[in-house]
């Protein structure tokens, strides 16, 4: 038999006794993409608890906390009366920013003396903390831009309008390319949606091929269309599961989908290729799906961490690096976020072409190995 | 009940034996490995701990003193790298573009002469954003030197105005802020991240390795004959457990030590957080291997439901007041969701109010599904015996 006709005879035997294996690559990440679609679905932080402690209690202060009050981003939790109490509000975590108006602000402003506002940021969770930063500094700073045109209008009888160039000068206007509003769904789910798809691609081309393992079924055909006869099914359904997939998060969840469709698809089909036949290698290495089961669950989180979907990879060692550039995932995820947010991928060729040689070479492996194991069959029991 | 307890010391020896001899792909590989290995990997990807030398192209169309002395400031800045300077709007996209800049300082035509006139002026920050620590750690520290560079040249611009030279400060920036980050002054990443990932992967450990301790033993009719039900699954409880506590150990001193993860709380209560954890966890663990269809597949699927979620969902970096209801109550069935930021305030801060309600949940949820365990082995152990009965009859 060829691989065609082997392909063909799988795909039939599949689908009459083992169709789960392929409903599992829709079924397992659509879940998964529901379940992180909706804990994201809040988009950003806001509501951050606040704490204020106003000891000057004048109608400038107030004016200041005020601002805070109207923030969408914090949402006040108390007033204090003092310092030691704002402690104690961040160090119970009953609040996340504290903000300190000392007692002579109203003072100290007006006669010129300038004034320290303190602000207090809980630390530990980092992505609130940064949230929480930018958003007080930006209430603090337009506050004491507008104080500093007044004071400016009274002190030199400059008109506000020349009076805030004198003050700053140079204004700071940001453009955030790709994702404006620092969307955590768009930042995120492309990757978590494909490290279950990952997991669901990896299991099931190993299961088929330690049933040719246990069963040799097609023994009397070449090793390599055996391999590749195999992998083919899942190699087709997984490219359909990872267009369908795609297509279901950017329609439930709104999500943009600017890049080119052929260049979409083909990043896919050379990750499912990469990853088919990386597990048909490994499946020949162990030759026991529960160590299969085992590394899938256990390697999903530190592939998805060190592909550099979060934390950039060109902040990590150099030989954190090497081993992220040996899964096929670092090709994957960047590279589609890319696509999908900016429509296109700066190393998206390089990568594709990494992907298929990658596949290519774990293919040659299996097939070497899937041949030796088989000679070694033959021999333990000859025809 | 000595008699219980005497059954409960045979099985755990049994079961330690198991974990560290007998087992296929003996269990402590998992038990110890996976939370060493998260805790190693992580520790070094997290290594450089903030996001430094961000690559940036600037684009200065003014080319003035005043416009190289900001970029002066931001290359002076440990957190931009200054990779290229063009000539034009197309080159900074093209940078941008091919991913070579994250960052770009675009900063205008007669940048100096605005500023002097008192017309003002702006600069504009590109930030590639589809990876969200570049903009947050861009936009915070290019503000920085903005405002800094503002005061510098705000005091110059009013004493043109007549003011005096302190009182042309004061005027410009009336109120100054001072921003005090608690518990993690550096913002590094390390202290924010590690302590919750090898949390996680002491989680995965344990499921992994105790996944055979019940689903291998049903076809066993001496033991089920010899001991109670409930002395089985408690003493093979207590094995896991007390291995687990010491994985535990184990991967906190590493992160603690090695990843120099400060640690302000008591060691007591810490070790109290990951007991009442590890007891949690096991117990599930316990649960998914009784549920398991068999020894071939120790799997639940309701296990995969569990794994993936477990750290995202637990409001470790996603915090739960950004949750809407169903993830907070879906949260809350997470063994997670009541430890790892518990431990992260007892590493960082030092305490953490939460700390005696989280381990007696942890605790609490633990027994109960003790229990259930204990009911679900009763039930599979009939149906076992009547399928024999019916195999027999037939």
């Amino acid at each position: 038999m060829t691989w065609w006709q082997i392909a063909n005879c799988e795909i039939r035997s599949i689908i009459d006794k083992r169709p789960k294996l392929l409903l599992s690559m829709f079924v397992i990440p659509i879940f998964y993409l529901l379940l992180f679609g909706n804990l994201f679905s809040g988009n950003s932080i806001d509501h951050i608890p606040l704490v204020i402690c106003d000891e000057s209690q004048t109608y400038l202060s107030r004016q200041l906390t005020q601002r805070f009050e109207d923030s969408d981003r914090f949402s006040l939790v108390a007033y204090v009366d003092s310092e030691e109490e704002l402690e104690a509000y961040l160090y119970n975590k009953k609040a996340m920013v504290g903000i300190g108006i000392p007692q002579n602000f109203n003072r100290d402003v007006k006669t010129g003396v300038s004034s320290q506002v303190l602000i207090d940021v809980d630390g530990t969770n980092l992505m609130a903390t940064n949230i929480a930063m930018i958003a007080a500094e930006e209430v603090l700073e337009s506050f004491s831009k507008q104080v500093a045109v007044k004071l400016l209008e009274n002190q030199s009888g400059v008109l506000p309008q020349a009076a805030i160039h004198k003050i700053a000068p140079v204004e700071l206007k940001t453009r955030l390319l790709h994702n404006p509003t620092l969307d955590y769904q768009l930042f995120f789910l492309f990757g978590l949606l494909m490290t279950s798809f990952q997991m669901s691609l990896f299991i099931p081309n190993a299961i088929s091929m330690l049933i040719e393992y246990k069963s040799g079924q097609y023994l009397s055909c070449k090793p390599f269309h055996v391999v590749l006869g195999k992998i083919l099914p899942f190699f087709f359904t997984g490219t359909c599961a990872y267009g369908v997939l795609l297509t279901i998060e950017v329609h439930v969840f709104h999500l943009p989908a600017k890049g080119n469709f052929f260049e979409l698809l083909l990043l896919g089909s050379g990750f499912v290729f990469a990853m088919t036949a990386l597990s048909s290698l490994i499946i020949s290495l162990f030759n026991n799906l529960l160590v299969f089961y085992r590394m899938a669950i256990a390697s999903s989180v530190p592939i998805f961490i060190l592909s550099g979907f979060t934390w950039p990879l060109r902040a990590m060692p150099f030989l954190i690096q090497k081993i992220a550039a040996l899964l096929p995932f670092t090709y994957l995820g960047d590279n589609l976020r890319s696509l999908m947010l900016a429509g296109k991928a700066p190393h998206l060729y390089q990568d594709i072409v990494i992907l298929f040689t990658y596949g290519t070479f774990m293919l040659g492996l299996s097939i070497y190995r899937y041949k030796k194991i088989r000679i070694a069959k033959q021999v333990k029991t000859p025809m | 009940m000595i008699e219980k307890m005497r059954d409960c010391y045979v099985i755990f020896y049994q079961e330690l034996r198991y974990i560290f001899c007998d087992g296929k792909g003996k269990a402590a590989y998992f038990l110890f490995g996976i939370p060493l290995l998260f805790t190693l990997l992580f520790g070094f990807t997290y290594s450089l701990d903030t996001l430094k030398k961000m690559p940036t192209v600037i684009y200065d169309q003014d080319q003035s003193v005043a416009s190289r002395s900001l970029i002066l400031a931001f290359s002076d800045s440990e957190r931009f790298d200054i990779v290229g300077v063009v000539d034009s709007e197309e080159e900074m996209e093209e940078y941008l573009n091919a991913e070579q800049a994250m960052v770009a300082v675009s900063i205008p035509n007669d940048f100096a002469k605005h500023i002097k006139s008192g017309i003002g002026t702006e600069v504009l920050l590109s930030v590639n954003a589809k990876n969200i620590m570049y903009p947050n750690s861009a936009m915070n520290f290019a503000k920085e030197i903005i405002t800094t560079h503002n005061i510098g040249l705000g005091e110059k611009l009013v004493e043109a105005i007549g003011q005096v030279p302190n009182q042309a400060l004061y005027t410009v920036a009336p109120i100054a802020t001072r921003v005090r980050i608690l518990y993690n002054p550096t913002d590094s990443y390390t202290p924010f991240m590690l302590p919750g990932m090898a949390t996680n992967g002491l989680q995965i450990g344990i499921i992994l390795a105790i996944c055979f301790a019940i689903v291998r033993e049903y076809k066993n009719q001496a033991l089920w004959g010899s001991y109670s039900v409930s002395s089985i699954v408690a003493g093979k409880l207590l094995a896991y457990w007390l291995c687990a506590l010491c994985a535990a150990v184990i991967s906190f001193s590493f992160y603690i030590e090695v990843f120099e993860v400060p640690f302000r709380g008591s060691l007591e209560e810490l070790l109290l957080i990951y007991a009442a954890f590890t007891f949690a966890v096991a117990s599930l663990g316990m649960l998914f291997s009784a549920w398991a269809p068999n020894e071939i597949m120790p799997f639940h699927p309701s296990e995969f439901i569990y794994f993936m979620p477990a750290f995202l969902y637990s409001g470790y970096s996603w915090p739960n007041i950004a949750k809407n209801s169903f993830a907070y109550f879906y949260s809350l069935l997470l063994p997670m969701n009541y430890a790892a930021d518990t431990i992260r305030n007892l590493l960082l801060i030092g305490y953490a109010e939460e700390l005696m309600q989280n381990v007696l949940v942890l605790a609490g949820g633990g027994i109960a599904i003790f229990l259930i365990t204990v009911w679900s082995c009763n039930r599979r152990l009939k149906k076992i015996a009547l399928i024999k009965v019916a195999e027999v009859s037939a």
